[in-house]
């Protein structure tokens, strides 16, 4: 696992409490039960917060699901 | 996809037709898991009373509403819209519902949010949005937060809500602020 996908992991684990090696890989809203409308916009803020960045509204739309908020946030580390 | 005005990854955002008062659009505003955060559902909504607001909105120049489908299926799954728009001021009210519960889980209010401000500021050129919220409601503060909207001010204890006053938010969000974040 990269560093990027690893502080992912962990900011994910801390808002939906949940210990990291619990999560799957594939995790996403309706997959993760405690993965909740209002978990979702805390995990987003506690992914800006964590980053220090700011994600664009477009690509807020495809923080879906691990992977994708993974790719999103190492793509963002990239080009700072 | 159908008449399609602004299109996202899983959304798209089109005029409401007729037809959706048929699914279950009416009766989202007459479900207290749906409007429990709502400024003015306290009474129960019917085919009726959601027909009359279909007709209203082939005439409005004042507010624009868009029904929320999902771009694989074309399921009707919520509403959005721009109120009170000014066009001398060139500014509005944005408010947003998920009806179908299925869809509440956050991703979909995200992407709905950003079309409707895409549509606020790129397409009708205006200038500010406006929002409001209850003080009891935990979504729409942090949804505001993710697109920058800076709280304005507050009228204290001002709405009764589950058998106390809470404060009402004004919040704000200004087309240089969501320019500088999207560049």
């Amino acid at each position: 696992m990269t560093e990027t996908a690893d502080r992912v992991l962990k900011v994910m684990a801390g808002v939906l409490e949940m210990p990291p090696g619990k999560i799957p890989p594939d995790a996403a809203p309706g997959l993760v039960e405690t993965w909740d409308s209002l978990k979702h916009m805390q995990l987003v803020v506690a992914l800006e917060d964590e980053f220090d960045f700011r994600f664009t509204d477009r690509e807020m739309a495809d923080l879906s699901n691990l992977p994708r908020i993974v790719g999103i946030v190492a793509s963002k580390l990239a080009r700072t | 996809m159908i008449n399609p005005y602004a299109i996202g990854t899983t959304i798209y955002l089109r005029a409401p037709r007729r037809e959706d008062i048929d699914g279950n659009w009416y009766q989202w505003f007459s479900d207290p898991d749906v409007t429990q955060y709502l400024a003015d559902r306290w009474w129960p909504n019917s085919v009726d009373d959601q027909v009359r607001f279909f007709e209203t909105l082939s005439t409005s120049k004042d507010r624009l509403v868009l029904s929320i489908c999902l771009v694989e299926t074309d399921q009707h799954i919520g509403v959005c819209n721009l109120s009170s728009i000014s066009w001398v001021h060139r500014n509005a009210d944005i408010a947003l519902v998920i009806g179908e519960k299925p869809f509440r889980n956050g991703v979909i209010a995200v992407e709905a949010y950003g079309l409707v401000l895409d549509v606020a500021f790129n397409r009708l050129n205006l200038l500010n949005i406006r929002s409001s919220y209850i003080s009891a409601n935990p979504y729409t503060p942090l949804l505001e937060r993710l697109f920058g909207f800076r709280e304005a001010g507050r009228f204290k204890q001002y709405a009764f809500f589950r058998g106390a006053y809470v404060d009402v938010v004004w919040s704000q969000l200004s087309r240089a602020d969501w320019a500088d974040r999207n560049k």
